[in-house]
């Protein structure tokens, strides 16, 4: 069982990992001959705004993304494991947009919120309203991308929540209903704490998720207006595939998996490894 | 005897199966198979394979095998392959396409007469396809950016467009006509402009600018200068439409859409704007002028990629397909302008008065275009840099100076080295 599974991670991960390594000591196009220049891109990288530009907006976007796409499945999730009438209709419902392509959802909120050819936009003109340019200016076309990627990874969080709510042993709602303890207070002092390796794997699935968006960007916003939603892969695609250095952007992958493995690591630690507390 | 019936009629079977068999294989040892890149934006793809068609019909040893590739992945595919072992024998490419692979494509020099092949495609677009002195592709097809407008928008507003190369209208005339049918058909805005780069390039090269030129970055000469200033407050005074440069809306359904009475785009749009149009009445019309009148080739080329270890056969197709007969048969058929002297007037189904504005167009083109277009990597480089750096110049994040500096900065790094 372990060989294939180690196989398909040699080939597909480490190797890869080790070529591009070494392809980021060089000046490379692709194509032709491979031109080590030792650190240079490591050097031009660590003044080279435009990379740690898009880191930032990249950090910031996950900040901004992170609570919403933790609480509102949570929320649902904790809804629809009670006994409510029609869950069953609403864990459908929720679920239905993570079953569509990413590059979907951005053709469909781009279709919606477009400037000249929205639907929004055609409705509002249509009763004499001025227009609602979000997609124009740098924060809404910034929001505009957190609410699809919000309104897509819902329901497969909400999911994952599920699965953990359902594990946790009903004895100890039925002890906390003895003792008079109000819903607020069971979800705080039961669900909360007992869900935690959870909570753990979501934040951290989540947060890479949201390092590696590219898809969605570039249908929704293709990185505008300007530079304002242009992410870390992005930067390095268009290094890459636009500007073709290759060796440069191998420099840009490798410092931004640095980075990520650095916040995993943290995040790890401060959730010692996602280990409930029994006090 | 049923056991020797059978036996026999195994072995008999058996024996059929294996000459059978070793025929296939022999048949198959003949057939090269040499696979091909290619996208398309129109029937043009549905045309080649008819070519092929015949190509495989006189020559049965060789079957081409088209490899359908969305357009955007084509450079980095190309390359992938070659880095892979698996390189194609034939793709299609663009001067964009071919600035960034064409290290891996043949020289065709090699296999006939460089000169005499040059010789017989228009001049302006050398630079696309002889790359230090190789000739990296042959063009299949050239176009050409130009005017598209909406007759029943023009005509409500009493507006009349220039009837021939004699009676050009100036930007200045221009924009008092794009004002006139915004005001009298009650648009937001009046135009379109496809995108930042290849497209605005036409309005940059009428206003006597360029990208660059071979001492550096060419933004801050007075006349490129006096185009972006120009461009920004037609894009200030809502006369142009910024959405398809911020938003990367598609310009053509804004024109499509009545949105905007005209469009500054090609010569590609005339099959679809032919069958899809029913609204309204659209034609082509000339582009104005400032210094001089321009506009950019563009095209696809056929290339033969080193490595497919059919390097040869790939060359002799290339050579058939772009010959004469074949190139007039494939650009008729799929609507495009022939890149060969010898196919200048062409016989299409639709559009023929608006190709010939085209082609006048080119004829008038300006000589920068050629190094801007032709200059390994340049425009590429120029694209990203407009793409990210218009909506900021149009926002007022960044101001014309620093968007000159910045844009001038790369591309003479880019071509100096410093």
């Amino acid at each position: 069982m372990v060989l294939p599974n180690f196989l398909i991670f040699l080939v597909f991960i480490i190797i890869p990992f080790f070529y591009g390594t070494i392809i980021s000591f060089a000046d490379w196009k692709g194509i032709g001959k491979i031109n080590f220049i030792g650190l240079g891109n490591y050097f031009e990288l660590f003044s080279d705004s435009g990379f740690w530009d898009s880191l930032l907006r990249t950090t910031k976007f996950a900040l901004c993304s992170l609570p919403f796409i933790i609480i509102l499945p949570l929320f649902f999730a904790v809804m629809l494991t009670k006994n409510l009438k029609g869950k069953y209709i609403f864990r459908t419902i929720f679920y239905w947009p993570s079953m569509i392509s990413y590059i979907v959802v951005g053709i469909a909120f781009r279709f919606i919120f477009g400037d000249s050819t929205g639907v929004i936009n055609y409705l509002l003109q249509l009763f004499g309203l001025p227009k609602f340019s979000v997609m124009t200016n740098t924060t809404g076309a910034f929001w505009i991308l957190i609410l699809a990627n919000l309104w897509f990874s819902t329901g497969s969080t909400m999911v994952i929540f599920m699965s953990g709510i359902t594990n946790i042993s009903p004895t100890y709602y039925e002890a906390a209903e003895v003792d008079g303890a109000t819903s607020r207070q069971q979800f705080f002092k039961i669900t909360l704490p007992l869900l935690k390796p959870t909570l753990f794997l979501v934040l951290i699935l989540s947060l890479i998720g949201l390092f590696k968006a590219y898809g969605m960007v570039m249908q929704l916003t293709s990185g505008g207006p300007g530079d304002a939603t242009k992410f870390v892969v992005q930067n390095i695609y268009d290094t890459a595939f636009k500007r073709f250095r290759l060796g440069y952007a191998s420099a840009q992958s490798l410092v931004t998996t640095l980075i990520l493995a650095i916040l995993t690591i943290l995040q790890f630690k401060a959730n010692k490894g996602g280990e409930v507390n029994d006090k | 005897m049923k056991k020797l019936i059978a036996t026999s009629l195994i072995i008999l079977l058996a024996l059929g199966l294996v000459f059978a068999n070793g025929s296939a294989e022999t048949s198959k040892e003949k057939v090269k198979t040499l696979d091909m890149f290619w996208w398309s934006d129109g029937n043009e793809g549905k045309v080649m394979q008819s070519l092929i068609d015949e190509y495989e019909s006189m020559h049965p040893e060789i079957n081409i095998n088209m490899i359908e590739i969305p357009f955007n992945d084509m450079s980095n595919k190309i390359m992938m392959s070659v880095a892979g072992g698996e390189a194609p024998a034939i793709t299609r490419t663009t001067e964009g396409i071919s600035n960034s692979c064409y290290e891996a494509f043949v020289d065709i020099g090699q296999y006939t007469d460089a000169d005499a092949l040059i010789a017989q495609f228009i001049p302006s677009i050398e630079s696309y396809y002889v790359k230090n002195g190789k000739v990296i592709s042959i063009p299949s097809d050239v176009t050409a950016n130009g005017l598209i407008y909406n007759k029943t928008m023009f005509d409500k507003a009493g507006v009349e467009v220039p009837t021939g190369p004699d009676d050009i209208w100036t930007w200045d005339e221009f924009e008092v006509a794009l004002k006139k049918v915004k005001e009298a058909n009650g648009l937001e805005y009046a135009m379109a402009i496809d995108n930042a780069t290849h497209r605005w390039a036409t309005m940059l090269y009428e206003f006597g600018g360029s990208f660059a030129n071979e001492n550096g970055g060419n933004l801050g000469s007075p006349e490129s200068r006096d185009c972006i200033e120009t461009t920004l407050r037609l894009f200030k005074e809502k006369v142009i439409n910024p959405s398809p440069w911020i938003t990367f809306e598609d310009a053509g359904i804004l024109f499509r859409g009545g949105l905007v009475a005209c469009q500054l785009s090609g010569t590609w749009e005339m099959q679809n704007y032919n069958a899809n149009i029913k609204d309204f009445e659209w034609g082509v019309t000339y582009m104005p002028k400032k210094v001089m009148r321009s506009s950019v080739p563009g095209g696809k080329q056929l290339a033969a990629v080193q490595g497919s270890g059919l390097e040869k056969e790939a060359v002799e197709f290339i050579l058939w397909v772009t010959d004469k007969e074949q190139s007039k048969r494939y650009c008729e058929e799929s609507m495009f302008v022939s890149p060969r002297l010898d196919c200048a007037s062409l016989d299409y189904a639709f559009c023929s008065d608006y190709f010939a504005v085209f082609a006048n167009e080119l004829a008038n083109t300006s000589s920068a275009a050629a190094f801007d277009w032709g200059y390994p990597g340049l425009s590429a480089a120029f694209a990203v840099d407009a793409t990210y750096d218009w909506p900021k110049l149009i926002s007022g994040e960044m101001s014309v100076d620093e968007f000159i500096t910045k844009i001038d900065g790369n591309s003479t790094k880019h071509i100096l080295g410093k």
